[in-house]
């Protein structure tokens, strides 16, 4: 269940806008490595814009270098949210916590 | 934190003053009771010492005088002094007792011998008249007697001293209470310049305290009037900009609504906008711009003017939102954009739309339920090299397109929910709402109470044609009256038509 070490595991929880947007940043600013990043969104169940622009820049700066990034979510109104802005474009979204490490480890 | 460390520090030293006030008082209230005791016992003793003395001068004289004139009479005081001796004997020594003077009380003990032996040997000789060598027992008799004063001598001498070291005691007391009281006053005093100081300290901490509130609160004022200066332009910006007629065709009604957020920080960078680009047909949009405020007013009114800058050169959905995410990835740390821009053509009754990360458009259609159109890419300014694809709906006639902003779904936060009470406000319009079907919606959605977000919607639906209009659409001529774009550039977005959009409802055109 617990992902290797090798893996940046980034936690948010709640409802995401734009008065948590420092919040935000700075998680996830805390990972600038190599590693694989899962972002363990299972507890958020609202995104604003400004949110998701957060999530879509660091994913697709993580892709520019190469870095998987996986996110977790299970929430279907913040899925349906991920959908609206094409997160799911811009990198890999899960249901499922087994499949998100998985696709972590292979890559 | 060093307030606090001065207070206990206060604190101790006030404590140890006063501590040391009560225990040196006692302490020298009780030294100097005993000097006083001591000096009301050596008195007392001395006066014993007199006394006895006295006795035994009375006892010498009384049978001197009796052996003189063998008169009865004269050994009075002698009886007298029989009887009291013993007492004051017995009270000196427990006077000399309580002065610790031991080797006195043996003194006493010798003088009552002494004494003893002269009554004896000499009084008693001499009142008996048992001897006639009187000048014999009188001269053994002097001896005695200066025996015994040598005795009373030795005591009064110790008593002297006793006297004089009392005196060096008493000296002792004074320089002892002197001490003391500078001790205890300097201690007093440094209690007292601590509190000062802990006292300015706090002033000045409470000053310090109270400048800060102040200033909090003046800043706080600025930040609110720069807040409330900021809302009323962002507001006027979006005023300013958006307000533009929408064209009235024949063969489209378009309706649309604007409310901007209620709380000031809300009002962002929702817009809408609509052309007549000529033989019944529209170019529409609308947006939203990540953020809120003047930034988003403002990156708003570029976009927006981008899109139309766009669309003279080129109709094709898909590249005009190719066009303004090239430019939008050009600007350093510029919000993002979603929107979704197309085209309706009412003699084909068919719409092409691209969208970049905006929820997606509702198609009515008569005698079926609303449908949820696809989604497009990610929203414009996220990457170079986002592809963003036209979309081809061939929808019937009396079909009805909603286009809207973010805040209309999102209301709740839940927009599973908000989805679902558009969609149900879509499919609720009744025939007489068509014509304003932008605010019929938003009324049934929200009826009094107004949006947290910006909530921007727009409606184009195709006027059902009547039978003899349906087999020959006409043309509007280019000169069209109430038409917003300039005639030069019109007749750009005229050429570029055919290319724009292509016949095959299906074909969905990748751009680059």
């Amino acid at each position: 269940m617990n992902p290797e070490p090798s893996i940046g595991v980034i936690t948010l929880n709640g409802e995401l806008d734009i008065a948590r947007k420092d919040e935000l940043r700075s998680a996830l600013s805390v990972t600038q490595s190599a590693h694989p990043v899962l972002i363990d969104l299972v507890g958020v169940t609202y995104a604003d814009s400004t949110a998701l622009s957060e999530l879509l820049r660091f994913s697709l700066e993580a892709q520019e270098r190469n870095v998987p990034v996986a996110l977790l979510a299970i929430s279907p109104q913040f899925l349906r949210v991920i959908e609206y802005a094409r997160l799911d474009q811009a990198l890999r979204v899960f249901t499922d916590r087994e499949r998100a490490l998985e696709y972590l480890h292979a890559s | 934190m060093q307030n606090n460390r001065l207070l206990v520090v206060w604190a101790l030293v006030f404590v140890v003053a006063l501590a040391a006030l009560v225990f040196g008082g006692f302490a020298i209230r009780k030294s100097a009771v005993s000097v006083i005791d001591d000096e009301a016992t050596i008195r007392t003793t001395r006066g014993l010492l007199f006394a006895v003395l006295k006795d035994q001068l009375d006892e010498e004289t009384a049978v001197r005088g009796f052996a003189v004139t063998h008169q009865r009479e004269f050994l009075e005081p002698y009886d007298a002094a029989r009887e009291t001796m013993p007492v004051q004997v017995t009270e000196l020594e427990a006077q000399l007792q309580t002065l610790r003077l031991t080797s006195d009380v043996t003194a006493v003990e010798d003088a009552k011998r002494v004494n003893d032996e002269w009554v004896s040997s000499v009084a008693l000789v001499v009142i008996e008249g048992k001897t006639h060598d009187l000048v014999g027992v009188q001269v053994s008799g002097k001896r005695l007697v200066d025996e015994f004063r040598v005795d009373m001598a030795a005591i009064d001498h110790d008593l002297s001293d006793q006297y004089a070291l009392l005196g060096q005691r008493s000296q002792d007391e004074v320089s002892n209470f002197t001490g003391f009281v500078l001790i205890a006053g300097g201690l007093l005093l440094a209690a007292a310049l601590l509190f000062t100081a802990f006292q300015v300290a706090a002033h000045q901490r409470y000053e310090r305290v109270q400048r800060q509130a102040r200033d909090a609160e003046r800043r706080e004022e600025t930040v609110h009037a720069a807040y409330q200066a900021e809302r009323r332009i962002a507001q006027n910006l979006q005023e300013a900009i958006k307000q533009r007629e929408l064209p009235v065709l024949p063969s489209i009604a378009l309706s649309a609504i604007y409310v901007p957020a209620k709380e000031e920080a809300m009002v962002g960078g929702d817009w809408y906008d609509a052309f007549d680009i000529g033989a019944g047909r529209i170019f529409f949009t609308i947006g939203d711009i990540t953020g809120h405020g003047i930034d988003a007013a403002v990156a708003m009114s570029r976009v927006r003017s981008s899109v139309l800058s766009a669309a003279l050169r080129d109709l094709d959905p898909a590249g005009v939102l190719a066009r303004i995410n090239q430019e939008q990835c050009e600007g350093r740390d510029w919000p993002l954009v979603t929107a979704i821009v197309g085209v309706a053509d009412s003699n084909s009754y068919e719409i092409s739309y691209a969208s970049a990360g905006h929820p997606p458009p509702i198609l009515l259609e008569p005698g079926v339920d609303p449908a949820l159109l696809e989604l497009g890419s990610l929203p414009l300014g996220a990457s170079k090299s986002t592809v963003y694809v036209t979309h081809h709906v061939r929808a019937v006639p009396d079909a009805m397109l909603v286009l809207y902003t973010d805040g209309v779904v999102e209301q709740t936060r839940n927009v599973i929910t908000g989805e679902r009470a558009l969609v149900h406000a879509v499919g609720d319009l009744t025939k007489a709402e068509r014509t304003e079907a932008a605010r019929a919606i938003y009324d049934r959605i929200f009826g009094a109470q107004a949006g947290v977000d910006d909530i921007a919607i727009m409606t184009v639906a195709f006027s059902a044609p009547r039978r003899s209009d349906a087999a020959r659409p006409v043309a509007r001529p280019a000169s069209a009256p109430a038409d917003p774009i300039p005639p030069t550039a019109q007749s750009g977005i005229e050429s570029s038509r055919n290319a724009a959009v292509p016949s095959d409802a299906t074909q969905r055109r990748r751009v680059a």
